[in-house]
């Protein structure tokens, strides 16, 4: 019952991409500050996954594309929190975490992990910091107390999905190169748990842009 | 067997990974929490400043008219009433120059008779605005002055007994003159009262002032939803003073009135009447 899901997922996780992107194209009106760095993020998904499907289609390996996607994908994040700390932590704290995270990355695509390999070190890392981010942002949320009602507030819901997807899914980029060399089934398996926690994302940006504030 | 193994591990982390997700939700649901607790602590304490600051608005606003009251009453004691006292020396002169004149005489008496009056109601003004006695004799004194006042207007028999509070201060014991004041005029203008006893006593650690009669009463409720200015500067007083104000009272059931406050005069810097001005 659990791998048919799991399965199912796999083949069909992506779909919840729609769901987000929909509302981010509802919502494009109100989608200002940092909210605009999560439909860029919606965007970058989107393109990830048809590439990734076309590359696949054509029988060409595309892990390659991780690499990049993986560079780009914590960018927007960290721009995402950058815009929405503003002055409560140190200005500087979130473009050094960018910049160290990139040069890793570069450093680990050039001579750690090729391109033909998952970037493992890289997605890793790349969770690690997502999740400091989040707590920061739950922090700040605390502290300053600016909303009366915090599940409406869309930082709340789509930090909440960064946290659970990189959270969740941190051990699973670590093993992914391990996974690779287990049979096909369980990699179904696997990677069917992975979309579970790629639609859980989805889903929360979905609602927070649902609760994008409209701007007087 | 190896892969098997491996197999079996990886199913662990999966098995692991889902209960990270389980506690991470936890953990969303207690920021909630956690988030609408400390709401609430915040808006408990934006209330209690507010509540503060319009207290301490109240106070420096009622501190402000007694300044006034006080100034005001000096100046129609020292200005108007030596300025009719001498109007009416001059008044006297002119009835001795005037030799026989019997009209000249029988004017100079009518303006005498005028000048009094008028002389009468400046001391009673003034008297109003800052009670005889009070500032040199004490606190008992002017209240029984204000009791005998009172019984010249109503039927009713007036009982009081008012204890000199040491070291009381002016400021408070206007204050707690201002609010027999307010007890005693109410009464003598709605109570329709045959009995009022009043009395301000003292312990060591604290002031009462406690008031009753037997008159018509009336709904407190009503009263206060009304927007009854006495009612209203009676709690604000007692406020002022740190106080609680207890008010039984019913129509045809007559009035009581109970007002402790703390006896806390030997640290003025604590109180909320130590306001500057």
């Amino acid at each position: 019952m659990i791998e048919r899901f799991l399965n199912w997922m796999f083949d069909y996780g992506s779909a919840f991409l729609l769901f987000p992107l929909a509302m981010a194209v509802w919502r494009y009106k109100y989608l200002t500050h940092e909210l605009v760095y999560v439909a860029a993020f919606l965007g970058l998904s989107l393109l990830g996954e048809l590439v990734a499907t076309v590359l696949s289609a054509l029988g060409i390996n595309n892990l390659f594309v991780l690499h990049f996607y993986t560079m780009l994908e914590f960018s927007l994040i960290a721009l995402f929190y950058q815009r929405f700390f503003g002055g409560y932590y140190p200005r500087w704290f979130v473009p050094t975490l960018l910049v160290v995270f990139i040069a890793f990355a570069v450093i680990n695509l050039l001579f750690i992990q090729s391109l033909s390999e998952f970037n493992t070190y890289a997605r890793g890392l790349e969770g690690l910091l997502t999740i400091v981010l989040a707590m920061m942002c739950f922090y700040k949320m605390l502290m300053e107390l600016e909303s009366k009602r915090p599940e409406k507030h869309p930082v709340f819901w789509i930090n909440a999905g960064y946290l659970f997807y990189f959270a969740g899914s941190l051990f699973l980029f670590i093993l992914s190169n391990v996974v690779l060399k287990e049979n096909k089934s369980f990699n179904f398996m696997f990677w069917g748990f992975h979309a579970c926690l790629f639609a859980l994302m989805h889903l929360f940006i979905g609602i927070g842009l649902w609760y994008s504030p409209r701007q007087n | 067997m190896v892969q098997s193994s491996t197999e079996l591990d990886l199913t662990i982390a999966l098995v692991a990974g889902s209960a990270v997700l389980l506690l991470l939700a936890a953990c969303v649901v207690g920021f909630i929490l956690l988030y609408n607790r400390r709401l609430l602590h915040q808006e408990y304490a934006y209330k209690s400043m507010e509540l503060k600051y319009q207290q301490e608005l109240m106070n420096s606003t009622l501190d402000s008219i007694e300044t006034e009251r006080s100034r005001l009453a000096r100046d129609l004691h020292d200005e108007i009433g030596a300025a009719l006292s001498a109007m009416r020396l001059l008044v006297g002169q002119i009835n001795a120059k005037s030799g026989d004149s019997r009209s000249v005489s029988t004017l100079s008496d009518q303006y005498k008779n005028m000048i009094d009056l008028t002389i009468d109601s400046v001391r009673r003004i003034s008297n109003d605005l800052l009670p005889s006695g009070l500032e040199e004799f004490g606190l008992a004194y002017a209240i029984e002055g204000l009791c005998e006042k009172c019984m010249e207007l109503t039927e009713a028999d007036i009982q009081w007994q008012v204890e000199e509070i040491p070291d009381l201060g002016q400021k408070h014991s206007l204050m707690l003159y201002r609010l027999a004041q307010e007890l005693l005029h109410n009464a003598v203008k709605y109570a329709q009262a045959k009995q009022i006893n009043f009395a301000i006593t003292h312990d060591k650690e604290q002031i009462c002032l406690t008031y009753s009669d037997d008159g018509q009463g009336f709904d407190f409720n009503e009263a206060f939803r009304q927007k009854s200015l006495g009612l209203k500067n009676i709690r604000a007083r007692t406020e002022m003073l740190g106080g609680e104000l207890h008010f039984v009272t019913k129509p045809r059931e007559g009035v009581q009135v109970q007002i402790t406050m703390p006896y806390l005069w030997s640290a003025p810097s604590h109180h909320p009447m130590a306001l500057p001005g």
